[in-house]
C-alpha cells in the first residue's frame, strides 16, 4: 500500500512541474570530513533500493583523504531519501567527495538489511546522507587532503585557515560555503590569518555566489580579524568608488565609518550599496545626514539602514524619526523602524497609539506590529486598539499580535 | 520466553560446532559478563579464554563485531565502540545473544561460547497497535485505533495516527476531515502511561506554509527503542492544503495583504517529521524537515497547527477558554492543563515547547496556529519568513511537546529546559481551614507596585494540598518575586478582595523557597429539588451576589509568544456572569452540595423557561443565606412547570462539546446542564464529529428527563457552517463520520490549481443528505446565517436571491470559479438566533430577522430556528434560546421523543423559539369554513378563507419570572415589505419591521386596559411558592388580502418597564446599577440585563 502511494505519489509530482533535483549535499561537511571514520573521494555504483526510503550502492575508493580505507576498496553505501520525489542522490559512475561513517543503529537498518553481515560492513554517508560534494575539482581535493592531514590544532591555526581561504576562494559553491563555515568556527582567526590570506579572504568578499561575500562578513562580524584592514583598505579607496562590500566589510570590522569616507559613500548616487554601507555605520557626526536620508534617498535599502541606525545612536530622542519611518512606502523600511521603536519599549507606546490612529493605514499596521514588544503598556495599547479601531485590518492585526482569535469563532 | 532463549543458543551454538569444541576441555571460552539478563543501561562484556589460543578472540553481540580488549594474560572485554563497557544503542536488543570465538592452538578449531541475556532497563517504544490490549489510550478525546503508532516508555505515551487512516480500501484519497486532523501521521493521543484514562488531546499537525500542511503519505518506526536509545517514528509526505482554515480569506476580508506565497499556494515540497522520545522523558521531541524541490530558495512560514480541545485551560491563549497566565517575557513555553472541572487524579497537563525565540501564535477557529521564528502579526505586515530552505536541499524545525500529571508547570519547566535557564524550586502546601487543600492554585511572579504583573509558573496542588516545582530565577540577586495562591469557592488569604502576594527571593540557581498558604475555611450548601408533584427533578442552583473573591489579572508580555490579559489563577473568558458568585447542577435526584466563600447570598433554583423559580428571596423562605466558615446550608426548593408545552418538544439544535475544536464542556457537564436547564432533546452539533451524549444521559440516571440526537456542525471555514441531524456515527473514524465539504484529493493535490475546490452550499446540502452517516430524516439548517450570507455576498431582497461573487471572491474561498451559478440555495431552514444575551438576540433582530423574511416574501418557506451555539460552560450560554418542535400525541417528552420527528417538523416549519416566553400562533379563516392554519403536528400551516379575511392569533404564555409586553407581527399582507437593509452598500444583512405592534402598556399585569391587551396571572400550583403564569391570547385581524401571505408574531419584553430575567439568565447586569446584594434582587427594571423574548414561524395564508 505504502510503496503504491508513494509511486503514485513520484508519478504525480513528475508531472506536477519542474524536473525535481538530487539533494545538493553540502551539508556539514568539514565537521564531517573531520570527524568520520573516513573522509574520501569515491565512485559509484549503480544503488539498488532497500525499500520505499532508502537505497544501498556499491562505491569504490578514488581517493582516501584520511581514514580507515585504500584506494580501489568498494565499500557498500546505504542512504535514505525521504523527500519521494527526487531522485536518488548517487547514480552509477557518479565521482564524490563524502564522509562515510557507520551505518545508524536505528532498528530500521536491521529490517532493511537482514544479513547482520552485510550488516555490519554497510556504511553510510555521514550527516544523514548530506555530508557530500558532487565531483570535486581535483585541486579542491588536493587541498583538503592538506587540510585533513594536519593535526587538528593546526586546522584551527595559520596552515590550515590558508588551506580553507584557497578552497573558498576557488572551490565550487557548495565546498566554497562549506569552507567558510568551517572558517566561522576557528577560535582566533585574527591570530592565524597572515596577509596572504587575508588578501584571498578579501577577494572572496566579492566572489559569486553573493552568499559567500555575506558568509565572510559574517566572519569578519565575529571575529574582527585586523590583518584583513589592509587588504580591506588597500580595495577601498577613500573616494567611495571601490566595491560596496569591501566598505561594508571595513566598517563590520571597525564599527563605524569616518565621516569623509561616509560623505564619499552617501556621494554615490549611482549605487544604493554603497549609500546603504554610509548609512547604516554613520557615526553620530552624520546624524543630520542620517535623518535627511530617512527622509528622501530614493533607496528603501538606505532608508531602511538610517533608520536602524539612527535608532542605534539616539535611542529614544530618535522617537520621531523612527516614528515618521512606520509609514515609509516600503516594507524593509517599515520593518526596520518597527525593529528599532520595539527596542525601546514602554517609552514608545504614546507615539506609537497616536500613528495607530492618526497615521496611514500602513502606518497604523507597523505600529502595531511594533506595540506587541513593547511590554504590558504595548499589550494595553493593543487591546483598546483591537477593541476600538475603525480599520479592521488594524482590528485583526491588533488582535493577531494579542495572540487572540480571529476569523470566525462559532 | 527463558526456553526460547536457550533453544536459540542450543541452535546457535550448535550451527557453530561449539557443541563439538566443548567436549575438548583444556581449551575453554568462559564469558565472565554478562551471566544473565542485564538491567543496567550500560555493563561489562568479559570473558576468559582457559588454555592455549592462537590470535585474538573475537567476539559479537547479535552477529554485530565487538572491539575486543585485552585486560589480562587470559581476560578480555568487548564492546561495540571500544569503550570499557557496553551502553544502550547498536546493536543492542531486548533479547541478546554474545559470542565469543577463539582459534584452539591444538588443531585450529574454533571454540565458541555463547551467552544470551534480555535487556531489561527502562526504555522508550515505537511499535505498530496491533492489538487492543496495547497502547492503552482513553478519555474524551481519545481516538487510537489498531494501525496506529504507539510511542511510549515509562513516563508518556504517545499515539501517532497511521497515513493510512481511515482504512477504506476502496477509498484511493483516505482522510477523516475532523479539525487539524484530515492527515494521518500525527500525534493524536497523549497520556502519562500511569494515568491512560485521561486524553484529551486531539491533534497535532506540522504546517509547511501557514494554509498548508504536511499530508504523510509514508511511516517508518525508525528505531523501534529495543536498543535502550531513544524510540523514533518518521512521517513523510507532500504539502497539501489544510482545507479546515483558509487564513487568507480572513486576512483579505480584513483588507490586510495576504503574506505572498500562502494562499493555496502548491509548492514542490516535501516533509518528513521525526517524532522522538527518549526513554525517561515525558516529552517527544519533534523534527520536520522541509525538503525544497524548486529550483530557487523558497521561505516558509512553517510551524504548527495545534488542537488540544479537550477539557483543558490554557497558559497565553485568550478568548477560547484559556486563561492562566504562567509565564512572563520570554518564556517560550505554551501550556495546556485540566480546567477546573477536573479534580485530583483526573488531572492532566500537556506542554509545547518552540525552541526559536522569535516563535508566535494566534488562535484561528479554536485551534492554536504556531509560527516559527516569526510572530503572526510580523507576517502579516509583509515580513518573509526567516526560515528558508535551500534549492534542492531541505531545513528543520524543531519543537518539544509533553504530557504531564496536571501539576501545572511542566510547560514552563520544560521550556527552562530546552532553553537551559537557571531555575530553583518554589514549593508548599495549601490548606482551607487548616486541612489540605488539593486543586488549590499557586502563582508565581514578578513584582510591581506589590502586585504580581507577569505569572512566571503556576502549580496546581496534589491530593496532600502540596506544590513543588522549578522556577527561572532572576538574573540577579536582589529581585524579589510574588507568590500568591487561591482555590476556587474560598477566599483569599484573610478574606481580602485581591489575593495577598507573599514575597520571595529565588536565587541563586537550586536556592529553595518555602511558600504555604492557609486559606479561610468556607462553607457547604445543600439544595435539595422537587418539582410541584414532590418529585425530584434537575435544575440549576445559582448563588447570586457580589463575589467575594474575584479573579485578578495581569497583562503578560510575551516576546515571540503575543502579550495578552489573562487570570492570575483561572480562565478569564469562560466565567461566570457579573452577579453570578456560582452556580451548580443538580443531579437527577435534584440534589447537589457545593462549596461556597464565606459571605452572604440568595440562591436560586430554576429549570429553564417552562419553570417556575425558587429563591431565598421568595417570601416564604427566611432570606439571603449566610456562609460562614465550616457552615453547611441545607435549602429545599420546590419549583413547578407553569408552561406546558403540549404536542411540541425543545430541543437545541446546535451544541457543541468537548469533542469539538473549541469547546472543553465535559459531557457530565453537558448532560447535566442541559436536563437542569429543562431542554428536552440536546443536539450535539460538534464541528465535524458525530457525537452521541446517549451514553452519558444513562449514566447519569437522566433519561426520563433529556434526550440526545446526534448531528455535526458542518464548518466551513469562511462560507458558513450548517447543522446537519439527525445523524449516525461511524465508529471507524475519529470523527464519527463527519461531512467532508472540502473533498479529498489525491496526495499533494488538494489544490484549487489541480481542479479541486471546496463544495457550494448546495453541494454541502446534498452531501449532508445523502452520505453515508446520513438518514432519510436528516434535515439540514445554515446556521448563525451571518455567516453564510455575507461572505458570499448574497442578497437575499434580489428575486430570486443571488450572489455577488467575483471570480476573485470565489477564488478567495476555494470555490469553483462558475459553478454553480448562484451559489444560493434554499435551506430548510435558518438559525437566526443563536445564543443567550442581549447581543444574541440584537444579532437575531437587527441583522438577520429581514434575511428570513425576504425568503418568506418570495414563498421560500425556510423555517426559524432558536438555539443557543454554546461552546462553554461557566457562562450559562446552555440557559439560552431554544426551540419547540411539534410532535405527535405521545411523543412529547423526553422518553418517548422521535429525532426523525424533531428533524420533520423543521423541515416543515412547526418550530417555535423562545427565551423565557413560549408563544404559539394560530391563523383562524374568517369565512365560516372553520379552517384554521397552525404549527402543530397534525395541522396544517396554510389556510385559504373565501372571504380573503383572517384573524393572526397569537398566545403567550411564561413563568412569572419571565416579563414581556410587546407583541409584534410581521407581515407581507397587502403588499408590506418587512425587511430593512441594514447597510444599503452591503446588502447581505436585513433587520425587519413589524407591519403591526400590539402592547400590554407598562409590563404590570395588575395595571388592566392600559393597553391593547392586558395579561392574565395564573397561580398555577398554589402550593409552590412563585408558580405563576403570565399569559395572553391577542387577536389581529387582516383583511381583504389579495395575495398568498405570510404571518409571524415575535414577542418581547421592553428594556425600562419589563424587568430583566436575571438570574435565570442571567447576563448583562448593569454592574453600577448592582452594588449590593440587594440590587440584583430588586427587579433590575432599566438596569438591561437579558430580555424575554420569543418568535414563531411563519403561517400562511393561501389566496
Amino acid at each position: 500500500m505504502r510503496r503504491a502511494l508513494l509511486a503514485l505519489l513520484a508519478l504525480l509530482a513528475s508531472g506536477a512541474g519542474a524536473e525535481p533535483r538530487p539533494a545538493a549535499g553540502g551539508v556539514e561537511l568539514f565537521r564531517a570530513l573531520e570527524r568520520a571514520p573516513l573522509a574520501a573521494v569515491a565512485v559509484f555504483g549503480a544503488p539498488t533500493a532497500l525499500d520505499g526510503e532508502s537505497y544501498a550502492a556499491v562505491a569504490t575508493l578514488e581517493v582516501v583523504l584520511r581514514g580507515e580505507g585504500r584506494v580501489g576498496e568498494t565499500l557498500e553505501l546505504a542512504w535514505e531519501e525521504l523527500s519521494p520525489v527526487r531522485p536518488v542522490r548517487f547514480a552509477a559512475g557518479d565521482r564524490v567527495l563524502l564522509a562515510v561513517e557507520r551505518l545508524p543503529g536505528a532498528s530500521i537498518w536491521r529490517q532493511r538489511i537482514a544479513d547482520p553481515q552485510r550488516l555490519a560492513r554497510t556504511r553510510s554517508v555521514a550527516r544523514s546522507g548530506d555530508a557530500f560534494v558532487r565531483s570535486p575539482a581535483l585541486g579542491s581535493v588536493r587541498l583538503l587532503e592538506h587540510f585533513l592531514a594536519l593535526p587538528p590544532e593546526l586546522r584551527d591555526a595559520n596552515p590550515g585557515v590558508a588551506h580553507l581561504i584557497r578552497l573558498a576562494e576557488g572551490a565550487q559553491p557548495v565546498l566554497a560555503g562549506a569552507a567558510l563555515d568551517r572558517l566561522a568556527e576557528v577560535p582566533d582567526l585574527d591570530a592565524a590569518l597572515d596577509p596572504v590570506s587575508a588578501g584571498r579572504l578579501v577577494a572572496v568578499l566579492l566572489r559569486d555566489p553573493p552568499s559567500l561575500g555575506d558568509a565572510v562578513l559574517r566572519i569578519v562580524a565575529r571575529s574582527r580579524p585586523s590583518e584583513l584592514r589592509e587588504p580591506l583598505r588597500f580595495r577601498a579607496p577613500a573616494d567611495g568608488m571601490g566595491p560596496a562590500p569591501v566598505y561594508r566589510a571595513l566598517a563590520v570590522l571597525d564599527g563605524s565609518l569616518d565621516a569623509p569616507l561616509t560623505r564619499s559613500l552617501f556621494a554615490r548616487h549611482d549605487s544604493p550599496a554603497h549609500r546603504a554601507v554610509a548609512a547604516r555605520h554613520a557615526d553620530a557626526s552624520q546624524r543630520g545626514e542620517l535623518a535627511r536620508r530617512l527622509r528622501s534617498d530614493g533607496s528603501a535599502e538606505v532608508r531602511a539602514a538610517a533608520v536602524t541606525r539612527l535608532a542605534e545612536l539616539d535611542g529614544a530622542a530618535a522617537l520621531d524619526r523612527l516614528l515618521f519611518a512606520l509609514g515609509d512606502p516600503d516594507l524593509e523600511v517599515r520593518h526596520a523602524a518597527m525593529q528599532a521603536v520595539s527596542g525601546l519599549g514602554a517609552t514608545a507606546v504614546p507615539g506609537l497609539r497616536e500613528v495607530v490612529d492618526y497615521g496611514t493605514p500602513e502606518a497604523a499596521r507597523t505600529a502595531v506590529g511594533a506595540l506587541r514588544a513593547c511590554g504590558p503598556e504595548g499589550a494595553r495599547a493593543l487591546r483598546t486598539v483591537a477593541n476600538t479601531h475603525p480599520d479592521a485590518s488594524v482590528r485583526l492585526l491588533a488582535e493577531t499580535a494579542l495572540g487572540g482569535s480571529i476569523g470566525h469563532k462559532h | 520466553m527463558r526456553a526460547r532463549r536457550f533453544l536459540l543458543a542450543l541452535v546457535t551454538l550448535g550451527s557453530l560446532g561449539v557443541l563439538g569444541a566443548i567436549c575438548q576441555p583444556p581449551a575453554v571460552v568462559k564469558i565472565l559478563s554478562p551471566t544473565g539478563d542485564v538491567t543496567t543501561q550500560s555493563f561489562t562484556i568479559a570473558f576468559q579464554l582457559t588454555g592455549a589460543f592462537t590470535g585474538t578472540p573475537e567476539a559479537f553481540l547479535n552477529f554485530q563485531p565487538l572491539v575486543v580488549s585485552q585486560t589480562g594474560p587470559s581476560d578480555y572485554t568487548a564492546s561495540i565502540s571500544g569503550a570499557a563497557t557496553q551502553g544502550p544503542g547498536f546493536p543492542m536488543q531486548d533479547d541478546n545473544l554474545l559470542l565469543v570465538k577463539a582459534v584452539r592452538t591444538s588443531d585450529g578449531m574454533t571454540v565458541t561460547a555463547g551467552q544470551p541475556f534480555a535487556y531489561d532497563i527502562e526504555k522508550a517504544r515505537a511499535y505498530e497497535i496491533t492489538s487492543a490490549g496495547q497502547c492503552p489510550v482513553s478519555g474524551p478525546l481519545a481516538h487510537r485505533r489498531l494501525g496506529d503508532y504507539c510511542l511510549e516508555n515509562d513516563d508518556a505515551r504517545f499515539v501517532v495516527q497511521d497515513v493510512t487512516a481511515p482504512a477504506v480500501p476502496t477509498d484511493p484519497t483516505p482522510r477523516d476531515f475532523y479539525s487539524v486532523g484530515a492527515f494521518g501521521g500525527n500525534i493524536i493521543d497523549a497520556v502519562l502511561p500511569s494515568n491512560p484514562t485521561t486524553d484529551n488531546f486531539l491533534e497535532l499537525q506540522a504546517m509547511l506554509n501557514i494554509e498548508t500542511v504536511a499530508n504523510y503519505q509514508t511511516l517508518t518506526v525508525v528505531n523501534d527503542g529495543q536498543d535502550g536509545t531513544a524510540a523514533i517514528v518518521r512521517v513523510c509526505g507532500p504539502d497539501d492544503l489544510l482545507d479546515f482554515v483558509n487564513p487568507s480569506s480572513a486576512i483579505l476580508d480584513a483588507g490586510l495583504a495576504v503574506p505572498p506565497g500562502i494562499d493555496d499556494n502548491d509548492q514542490d515540497i516535501t516533509a518528513c517529521t521525526t517524532y522522538t522520545l527518549e526513554p525517561g522523558d515525558a516529552h517527544v521531541r519533534l523534527d520536520t524537515e522541509v525538503f525544497n524541490n524548486e529550483a530557487a530558495n523558497l521561505p516558509l512560514f512553517v510551524g504548527e497547527w495545534m488542537n488540544t480541545a479537550g477539557e483543558v485551560d490554557g497558559f497565553f491563549k485568550p478568548n477560547d477558554g484559556v486563561g492562566e497566565a504562567v509565564t512572563g517575557a520570554s518564556r517560550g513555553g505554551l501550556g495546556w492543563f485540566a480546567e477546573r472541572q477536573i479534580q485530583g487524579a483526573d488531572r492532566f497537563e500537556y506542554g509545547y515547547v518552540s525552541p526559536a525565540n522569535a516563535s508566535g501564535y494566534v488562535t484561528i477557529s479554536g485551534v492554536t496556529i504556531i509560527t516559527h521564528a516569526i510572530s503572526p502579526v510580523v507576517a502579516l505586515l509583509g515580513v518573509p519568513s526567516a526560515f528558508v530552505v535551500p534549492a534542492a536541499g531541505s531545513n528543520t524545525y524543531t519543537r518539544y511537546m509533553s504530557v504531564g500529571d496536571g501539576s501545572g508547570n511542566q510547560a514552563q519547566e520544560l521550556a527552562d529546559q530546552i532553553f537551559g535557564r537557571p531555575t530553583g524550586t518554589v514549593q508548599g502546601c495549601v490548606t482551607v481551614g487548616g486541612a489540605a487543600a488539593p486543586n488549590a492554585t499557586v502563582t508565581v511572579g514578578t513584582l510591581a507596585a506589590g502586585a504580581i504583573d507577569a505569572v512566571l509558573a503556576h502549580f496546581i496542588t496534589d491530593a496532600s494540598g502540596c506544590y513543588s516545582g522549578q522556577v527561572e530565577v532572576p538574573a540577579a540577586a536582589g529581585t524579589n518575586y510574588g507568590v500568591s495562591a487561591a482555590r476556587e469557592r474560598v477566599n483569599y488569604v484573610g478574606g481580602t478582595a485581591t489575593p495577598p502576594v507573599t514575597t520571595i527571593e529565588l536565587f541563586p540557581a537550586g536556592d529553595l523557597e518555602v511558600v504555604d498558604f492557609a486559606l479561610p475555611d468556607n462553607g457547604t450548601v445543600t439544595v435539595t429539588v422537587t418539582d410541584e408533584t414532590g418529585s425530584a427533578v434537575p435544575a440549576r442552583i445559582t448563588v447570586v451576589g457580589l463575589d467575594p473573591s474575584p479573579e485578578p489579572f495581569v497583562t503578560a508580555t510575551l516576546p515571540g509568544f503575543g502579550s495578552v490579559d489573562l487570570g492570575l489563577f483561572n480562565d478569564l473568558n469562560d466565567d461566570e456572569p457579573f452577579g453570578v458568585v456560582a452556580f451548580d447542577y443538580t443531579g437527577a435526584d435534584g440534589v447537589v452540595t457545593f462549596e461556597l466563600e464565606t459571605g452572604t447570598f440568595h440562591v436560586f433554583a430554576s429549570r429553564g423557561t417552562e419553570y417556575s423559580l425558587w429563591g431565598t428571596t421568595l417570601p416564604s423562605e427566611s432570606g439571603a443565606v449566610t456562609v460562614t466558615p465550616g457552615s453547611v446550608t441545607n435549602l429545599t426548593a420546590q419549583i413547578a412547570r407553569v408552561v406546558d408545552t403540549p404536542g411540541f418538544v425543545s430541543s437545541d439544535v446546535h451544541v457543541h462539546g468537548v469533542a469539538t475544536a473549541d469547546s472543553q464542556v465535559s459531557d457530565l457537564n453537558r448532560v447535566e446542564s442541559f436536563s437542569g436547564e429543562g431542554v428536552d432533546n440536546l443536539i450535539a452539533t460538534d464541528h465535524h464529529v458525530h457525537k452521541d451524549y446517549g451514553p452519558a444521559i444513562v449514566a447519569e440516571g437522566l433519561s426520563s428527563f433529556l434526550a440526545s440526537t446526534v448531528g455535526e456542525e458542518i464548518t466551513t471555514f469562511d462560507y458558513g457552517h450548517f447543522n446537519s441531524y439527525p445523524v449516525t456515527i461511524d465508529a471507524s473514524v475519529p470523527s464519527g463520520g463527519s461531512t467532508d465539504w472540502a473533498v479529498a484529493a489525491p496526495p499533494g493535490e488538494d489544490f484549487p490549481s489541480y481542479g479541486n475546490y471546496n463544495l457550494a452550499p448546495s453541494e454541502i446540502f446534498t452531501l449532508a443528505t445523502t452520505n453515508a452517516q446520513s438518514t432519510p430524516a436528516t434535515t439540514v439548517q445554515i446556521n448563525h446565517i451571518g455567516s453564510h450570507f455575507s461572505p458570499l455576498k448574497i442578497d437575499t431582497s434580489l428575486v430570486p436571491p443571488a450572489d455577488a461573487m467575483t471570480l476573485a471572491d470565489r477564488a478567495s474561498r476555494r470555490l469553483h470559479p462558475t459553478v454553480p451559478a448562484n451559489l444560493f440555495f434554499a435551506y430548510p431552514a435558518l438559525e437566526l438566533w443563536n445564543g443567550n444575551d442581549r447581543g444574541h438576540q440584537s444579532e437575531f433582530l437587527d441583522e438577520r430577522i429581514g434575511i428570513w423574511m425576504n425568503l418568506l416574501d418570495q414563498d421560500i418557506k425556510t423555517t426559524a430556528i432558536s438555539d443557543t451555539d454554546t461552546h462553554d460552560f461557566r457562562n450559562l450560554r446552555t440557559a439560552g434560546a431554544r426551540s419547540w418542535t411539534a410532535a405527535s400525541a405521545g411523543m412529547d417528552t423526553p422518553s418517548t421523543l422521535d429525532p426523525d420527528e424533531v428533524a420533520a417538523s423543521v423541515d416543515a416549519g412547526r418550530v417555535v423559539g423562545g427565551q423565557g416566553v413560549y408563544v404559539q400562533s394560530r391563523l383562524l379563516a374568517t369565512d365560516g369554513s372553520g379552517g384554521v392554519a397552525d404549527l402543530t403536528r397534525t395541522g396544517s400551516t396554510t389556510v385559504t378563507s373565501t372571504n380573503t379575511d383572517v384573524n393572526f392569533e397569537v398566545s403567550v404564555s411564561s413563568p412569572a419570572w419571565a416579563q414581556w409586553d410587546t407583541i409584534e407581527i410581521y407581515s407581507n399582507a397587502g403588499g408590506n415589505v418587512s425587511s430593512v437593509v441594514v447597510d444599503p452598500l452591503n446588502p447581505y444583512a436585513y433587520t425587519a419591521t413589524p407591519i403591526t405592534t400590539r402592547s400590554e402598556g407598562d409590563c404590570d399585569p395588575t395595571t388592566t386596559g392600559d393597553g391593547d391587551f392586558d395579561i392574565t396571572v395564573t397561580d398555577v400550583f398554589p402550593a409552590v411558592d412563585g408558580a405563576e403564569r403570565w399569559e395572553a391570547t391577542v387577536t389581529v385581524p387582516f383583511t381583504g388580502l389579495t395575495a398568498d401571505t405570510w404571518f409571524v408574531a415575535v414577542v418581547k419584553g421592553t428594556d425600562g418597564a419589563c424587568g430583566p430575567m436575571f438570574p435565570v439568565y442571567p447576563d448583562d447586569l448593569n454592574a453600577a446599577a448592582n452594588t449590593t446584594l440587594a440590587d440584583f434582587v430588586d427587579g433590575n427594571v432599566g438596569e438591561q440585563g437579558t430580555m424575554a423574548l420569543g418568535v414563531t414561524n411563519a403561517l400562511y395564508y393561501q389566496h
